[in-house]
């Protein structure tokens, strides 16, 4: 009943956002929707949640066409980012407030939202205000509230960004337990590409008019059909290394177009770049160069240190080789200081090649 | 330049039914040219330190000198202090130049020294190109850039850095640290750095001073916070993912100290430098913690091990954050991306002995 589509949505103020967007959400999926700010996500959620009206497509709950039906009889439930909780009310009014809208009597009220609460672990708040509680417990109790209303789909905006480290770790994990998301389509909006890849079973990266990568957490991480993907997802970012393809004899060669750093193409890799003609930029993840204490297969580099700092769980090295500065993610237990020397290993089968002037990867 | 020095520094905002202690008895010392973060979260008192240190806010009482000269008494100008605010505060109609020279115009400077000042400020920030710009047509990163030059222009005693980069996005964030190290090197500036992102401070600063609930907790190197933690709110509040702690009890056996997890077959190894000061305590009950980074999934010779069963995993790209279960206890490890770890299948963990950390469970301070 709970399937959501989306068929051929427009909707665009003075540039178009939504350019003849489609998608399909199943019943029990939770899918995410990452992609920079002021990209449309919210304009995303609103068109399905009916708070806007499309241009042109179609909007489909559970089989039945709602593109003209009002938001209130959609059957969504929506949490926005700025948690909108009526102050002058109860934690447990606050929750209660969908039901109160329905005329629900008092004692199925009182049941539903114990049950909400003890779920997200805020009963010991219900008789408290808004402004009694931690900005956690406001996103619980906001959230309490678009679970108890039981809808069709839940389209949840930024729900989590705003909070602190250690909550956020704590209500990724109730996302993935809460067995009420499993019952309905679920479509859930991030700028962060962790929280994206943490909780979705499909994510879809938003890009300029729509969706321009889906699929599963590794599918988008790992094989990102563009640099745009590519770019968005990971922290720090991907090191990007335009090069250009050089043949010498039977040798396949990538040389960087600034400086000297070059790269021998072996065994699956020859066979992606064999027909490629022209510049290709190559993609390479921080975590695919390591610092190289010998017994590496990979190709190793000279390099020297041009920048190091130890975040929490991982270090960050910028160092040089060949004229040209990389990102490579180490230890932080890691030291090392500007100029020193360092030798750099790369896993050149976890490379990505992008096309030069499209950045489509040529692997798709 | 300056060393800044705190002493006995108290903050108490009156009020008719319960007056705020804000801050209470701060001692610290900043070095001449060092960079220190003031860390916490919201309401431990980092702002009103910083609001006193600039002389935006009154001292209840206590002692604050540059260079061993107390400046209790001066205005905030006759302090010479700069400071850069979370919102960027340029002036709209002004072009980049503008709202960089416009400090030193204040102090009556000419104009070809202000030129030079100006051009030297954006060299050092990379802002060469956007001088003839006005504000609105600015990036975020690049308008915090701007009032960071404002900043920075003064050529003051002291810089104040009052959360600059919450507004930024995370890949703007992550490049501006790497900015902000590398104006500070070639600078060489005392900077006070306050923040809430644990992140943040642990990249830039020489030392973090971390409060919590009016007090300083503990002010040290990234290394003395991480392998060092005074008390279980340092270890809870340093590291992402959290620390994971255990309520547990010391127990002896044929392989020598154990610290039992209490409620499920869990148990840790302290090291052995250690275990002496664990058995001269007299009670027996302990908190345990351990990073989820300090386990490993790959066996290594010196390591120690427990059993687990894997509740959820979470693919985050450059690693996987995994939620695991044992005899009814859950906590967290960090694992390599590469690993395919379903729902319910077995995993043995190692951990370095010296990375389990262990508390006294009433103090809550740090035993060994």
């Amino acid at each position: 009943m709970a399937r959501l589509e989306l068929q051929h949505v427009c909707k665009g103020y003075d540039r178009p956002i939504l350019d003849r967007l489609s998608l399909t959400v199943e019943e029990g999926e939770f899918f995410v929707i990452v992609g920079p700010s002021g990209i449309g996500k919210t304009t995303l959620l609103r068109c399905i949640a009916g708070l806007e009206v499309v241009d042109a497509g179609r909007v489909i709950f559970g089989g039945r066409d709602v593109t003209r039906v009002p938001p209130y009889r959609r059957n969504a439930a929506m949490t926005f980012e700025s948690y909108a909780l009526y102050p002058h009310m109860t934690v447990f009014e606050n929750i209660a407030s969908p039901l109160r809208a329905r005329r629900m009597d008092e004692a199925s009220v009182r049941k539903a939202v114990l049950e909400v609460a003890r779920l997200l672990r805020i009963e010991q708040l219900l008789d408290r205000r808004p402004h009694e509680v931690s900005g956690g417990q406001k996103q619980r109790t906001a959230l309490g509230r678009t679970l108890v209303a039981k809808p069709d789909v839940y389209l949840l905006d930024e729900p989590i960004s705003h909070l602190d480290a250690k909550i956020r770790h704590e209500l990724r994990r109730q996302f993935h337990t809460l067995q009420e998301l499993r019952r309905v389509a679920t479509v859930y909006v991030t700028h962060d590409y962790a929280e994206a890849l943490s909780l979705g079973d499909r994510i879809g990266v938003m890009g300029d008019g729509g969706l321009v990568q889906v699929g599963s957490s590794r599918e988008i991480f790992e094989r990102p059909n563009s640099i745009f993907v590519a770019r968005h997802l990971g922290q720090p970012s991907i090191n990007e290394v335009p090069c250009r393809l050089s043949r010498d004899g039977g040798a396949l060669t990538l040389r960087s177009l600034e400086g000297s750093l070059s790269f021998a193409m072996n065994g699956s890799q020859r066979t992606i770049l064999e027909k490629v003609r022209g510049d290709v930029l190559v993609g390479i993840r921080p975590q695919h160069i390591h610092v190289a204490n010998g017994g590496s297969t990979s190709q190793i580099d000279n390099a020297r240190v041009e920048a190091f700092e130890a975040l929490g769980a991982t270090g960050v090295l910028i160092a040089e080789t060949g004229g040209v500065s990389l990102t490579v993610l180490t230890s932080p237990e890691e030291n090392f200081e500007p100029g020193q020397p360092v030798r750099l290993g790369f896993d050149v089968e976890q490379f990505l090649y992008f096309d030069a002037v499209h950045g489509r990867n040529l692997r798709a | 330049m300056a060393r800044v020095t705190l002493t006995d520094l108290n903050k108490i905002y009156p009020a008719r039914d319960r007056s705020v202690h804000a801050v209470k008895d701060l001692n610290l010392t900043v070095e001449d040219g060092e960079y220190v973060a003031l860390l916490g979260p919201s309401g431990c008192g980092k702002t009103s330190t910083l609001r006193m240190i600039v002389g935006l806010e009154g001292i209840t009482s206590g002692t604050i000198a540059f260079d061993g000269k107390r400046v209790n008494e001066l205005t905030p100008e006759q302090r010479n202090v700069a400071m850069a605010f979370e919102t960027y505060a340029l002036y709209p109609n002004f072009t980049v130049a503008e709202n960089l020279a416009f400090p030193l115009e204040v102090r009556g400077l000419g104009k070809a020294e202000r030129d030079r000042q100006v051009a030297r400020i954006a060299k050092l920030l990379r802002i060469e190109s956007i001088l003839e710009q006005k504000p609105a047509q600015l990036s975020g990163g690049q308008q915090q850039r701007v009032s960071l030059g404002r900043a920075l222009i003064r050529d003051p005693a002291a810089f104040i850095l009052d959360e600059v980069m919450s507004h930024l996005d995370a890949h703007l964030k992550f490049k501006m640290l790497f900015e902000l190290k590398r104006i500070h090197r070639s600078l060489g500036k005392t900077t006070i750095y306050v923040t809430h992102d644990q992140v943040e401070a642990l990249a830039l600063a020489d030392r973090i001073a971390v409060m919590s609930n009016a007090v300083l907790q503990q002010y040290g190197t990234r290394d003395d916070l991480y392998h060092r933690p005074v008390n279980r709110f340092v270890a809870d509040f340093i590291g992402e993912p959290p620390t994971n702690f255990f309520a547990g009890e010391i127990a002896e056996d044929q392989e020598g100290v154990a610290l039992r997890v209490d409620g499920s077959g869990l148990a840790f190894r302290p090291d052995a430098s250690r275990t002496a000061a664990l058995q001269q305590r007299g009670a027996r009950q302990v908190t345990i913690g351990i990073r989820p980074q300090n386990f490993s999934t790959i066996a290594s010779p010196g390591l120690q091990t427990v059993s687990a069963r894997v509740v959820l995993n979470e693919y985050l790209g450059e690693q996987s954050i995994v939620t695991l279960e044992a005899g009814g206890t859950t906590f967290r490890a960090l694992a390599s991306p590469d690993l395919e770890l379903s729902h319910g299948a077995p995993i043995s963990l190692y951990y370095r002995s010296s990375d389990v950390m262990v508390f006294d469970p009433e103090s809550e301070t740090f035993i060994g």
